[in-house]
């Protein structure tokens, strides 16, 4: 990897404090984390860890109670409410753990719906639309509602729907916890290799081997904390 | 736009449940019209029959006559008068009366009234009097000292059909004059009627009793359409001497009050179906949201802001509203316009009825601005329904809503 690239995700010295009850929960315990643009970075480690907490905070869904969240060279903690949401929609795409995509859309409509909250052409919103389904290997079932797609297939789809902004990076918060070991291996694939073929950037967070096993770089949480990095 | 397609189809995700909204919405508002119409055709008839019967829409007396009923207070020039109105094309019919305050008697009983002598045939143009004598007839022969009366008052008098009944009135000397009538008919009197005992005499019987030769009292007018009214009463007003001219509403106070409480009705009547609609709707639209948290936290993480959340619940609600308004409004057009024609028969409980004043067949009716008011109700009703699940769909935090199971 180049390192002399700028990193797309600068997170410096975050954290995350919950209230429950009378009893601080520091679910994210002073973060320093770099990622570079093309990287393939697993996040891992065991449930309660910080995992979604630390995917949250970097995709502006959630905010740090400590420290500074840069993406992309924007600083999100500057970002009001209304500004963030535009903020994502613009640079991070998301996968999430299930129930990605919204029901009444069909598969083709769900990619499109992004790009027209973008303001794209009805052309280039078709164009892309067929290209991202085709890259996710579902070209024939741009039609089918999510309810018709099996749980492997949904998930293809939300990756293919996280791409469809053009992001600066997707961030996937245990996109394979629901699906079976085979299936989990053909999401991978696919996520590699549009990885590989146009350099997008993945971080996506698991506690599945395999999976683990695919990542470039993973890095393991403890309590909230940065326990190794290795690449 | 797409958000657009999005609420419409979230309206069929769970079909059952928005049927039972749009129907619940189609019954409430059909009901709640219909009844409105109902009422509304109620009130006119109810209106209409005491403008016809009692009131008429101008009334002209002699001046001052109204002060103590002196039988020497005649109008102005009745000849004149009687001409004009005659001649006016504004005036569908007109009845000239001589009217006296006196004692009314039957062997059995004496009561006080209003003797009021007609031409029978001008009366019933204007008061359709002919129309309501029930037993015997309005003077159909030329028998000297006849007499129609009102069926309560046969009732307390104890008197039927050619029997006989003494009046005692003043006549323009200020003596008392007694005479013995027959009994020729018997007309139905509007239950409800304030006045007291009303009995009609030949105008010329009794223009000879009080001797008042060809002078009247009063005029009873009753214009072709209710719009040319005030015109009228004002055209005539100051023209005949100092002769009193009075439109209906100056006339009866009591028909403004009844127009009055149809709309406070009206008012009731919809307010509560709205509540109801509101209940209904808020409620249906509120687990629609709760059961869409996730998604919507979906929606909100990957861009959608919380306006377009926001005018995505508020579409759903107010297609919801705008299938379900006008549908029940069209059934309720159809109910009003049949029932309008047909009639709703409520001679069952006729008796109850006329005692409040009240024909025993209904017309419901209702104009377009009625229709046109309910509609804006319904569709501000379902816009106020909408507001508090919108406003609970913005305030989800997208990372707390797609954590939630
Ligand atoms: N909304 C919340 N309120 C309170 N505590 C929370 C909340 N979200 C997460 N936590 C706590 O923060 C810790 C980290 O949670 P999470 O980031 O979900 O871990 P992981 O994704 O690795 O399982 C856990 O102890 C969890 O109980
Ligand atoms: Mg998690």
């Amino acid at each position: 990897m180049n390192s002399n690239q700028q990193p797309v995700i600068t997170t410096r010295g975050i954290s995350r404090t919950y209230q429950q009850g009378p009893v601080d929960v520091r679910a994210v315990d002073g973060v320093d984390l770099s990622i570079l643009p093309g990287e393939f970075t697993a996040l891992v480690g065991p449930s309660g860890s910080g995992k979604t907490t630390l995917l949250n905070l970097i995709g502006g869904l959630d905010r740090p109670t400590a420290g500074e969240v840069v993406i992309d060279g924007t600083r999100l903690n500057d970002l009001d409410e209304n500004a963030l949401i535009q903020f994502r929609l613009h640079h991070i795409g998301f996968v999430f753990q299930a129930y990605n995509l919204i029901p009444v859309l069909s598969a083709a409509e769900n990619i499109e719906f992004i790009m027209l909250l973008q303001k794209a052409s009805a052309k280039e919103r078709r164009t892309r639309t067929q290209q991202l389904l085709k890259d996710v290997g579902l070209e024939k079932l741009g039609h089918a509602r999510p309810t018709q797609l099996s749980g492997g297939q949904q998930q293809r789809v939300a990756v293919a729907r996280a791409l469809a902004s053009k992001p600066a990076f997707v961030l996937a918060d245990e996109p394979t916890a629901n699906l079976d070991s085979h299936t989990a291996e053909s999401l991978l694939d696919v996520m590699e290799q549009l990885n590989r073929d146009e350099g997008m950037t993945f971080v996506f967070s698991t506690h599945d081997p395999r999976v683990i096993a695919r990542a470039r770089r993973v890095v393991t949480l403890v309590d909230g904390r940065i326990d190794s990095d290795e690449a | 736009m797409m958000l657009l397609s999005i609420a419409y189809r979230n309206i069929w995700r769970n079909p059952v449940r928005s049927l039972v909204v749009i129907g619940s919405m189609v019954l409430g508002i059909w009901g709640g019209t219909f009844i409105v119409g109902f009422f509304s055709g109620m009130t006119q008839q109810q209106l209409e029959d005491m403008l016809r019967q009692e009131v008429s829409h101008v009334q002209i007396h002699g001046q001052g006559f109204l002060d103590q009923f002196d039988p020497t207070d005649t109008l102005h020039a009745t000849g004149a008068l009687t001409a004009a109105l005659a001649l006016d094309e504004r005036v569908e019919s007109f009845s000239a009366r001589l009217v006296g305050v006196g004692l009314i008697a039957s062997a059995r009983l004496t009561t006080g009234g209003m003797v009021v002598g007609i031409d029978a045939d001008a009366e019933s143009a204007v008061t359709q009097l002919g129309d309501r004598v029930v037993e015997g007839d309005l003077f159909a022969t030329d028998r000297p000292n006849q007499v129609v009366i009102g069926t309560r008052l046969a009732e307390r008098l104890h008197v039927g059909v050619k029997n006989k009944i003494v009046v005692t009135l003043p006549n323009r000397e200020g003596e008392m004059v007694s005479t013995a009538l027959r009994v020729a008919g018997i007309y139905r009197e509007r239950a409800a009627a304030k006045a007291g005992a009303r009995i009609y005499m030949p105008a010329r019987d009794l223009a000879g009793l009080m001797g008042v030769g060809a002078a009247r009292h009063e005029v009873a007018v009753f214009a072709r359409d209710l719009s040319v009214v005030q015109g009228l009463a004002a055209d005539y007003a100051g023209q005949f001497g100092g002769d009193l001219v009075r439109p209906w509403n100056a006339i009866s106070p009591e028909l403004r009050l009844i127009s009055e409480s149809y709309d406070q009705y009206v008012l009731i009547i919809i307010a509560i179906i709205l509540l109801a609609l509101l209940f209904g709707i808020v409620n249906t639209m509120l687990m629609a949201v709760l059961e869409r948290t996730r998604e919507l936290g979906v929606l909100m993480a990957v861009g959608l802001t919380r306006v377009k959340v926001f005018w995505m619940i508020l579409l759903e609600t107010v297609m919801i509203g705008s299938i379900g308004g006008p549908l029940g409004l069209l059934v309720a057009w159809g109910t009003i316009e049949w029932t309008g024609v047909h009639g709703i028969d409520l001679s069952r409980y006729a008796e109850s009825l006329e005692a409040y004043g009240l024909s025993t067949h209904v017309y419901p009716t209702l104009d377009t601005g009625g229709y046109v008011e309910i509609l804006i109700m319904v569709v501000a009703a379902s816009l106020i329904a909408a507001l508090f699940p919108a406003l609970h769909a913005i305030r989800l935090k997208p990372m707390d809503a797609i954590r939630s199971q």
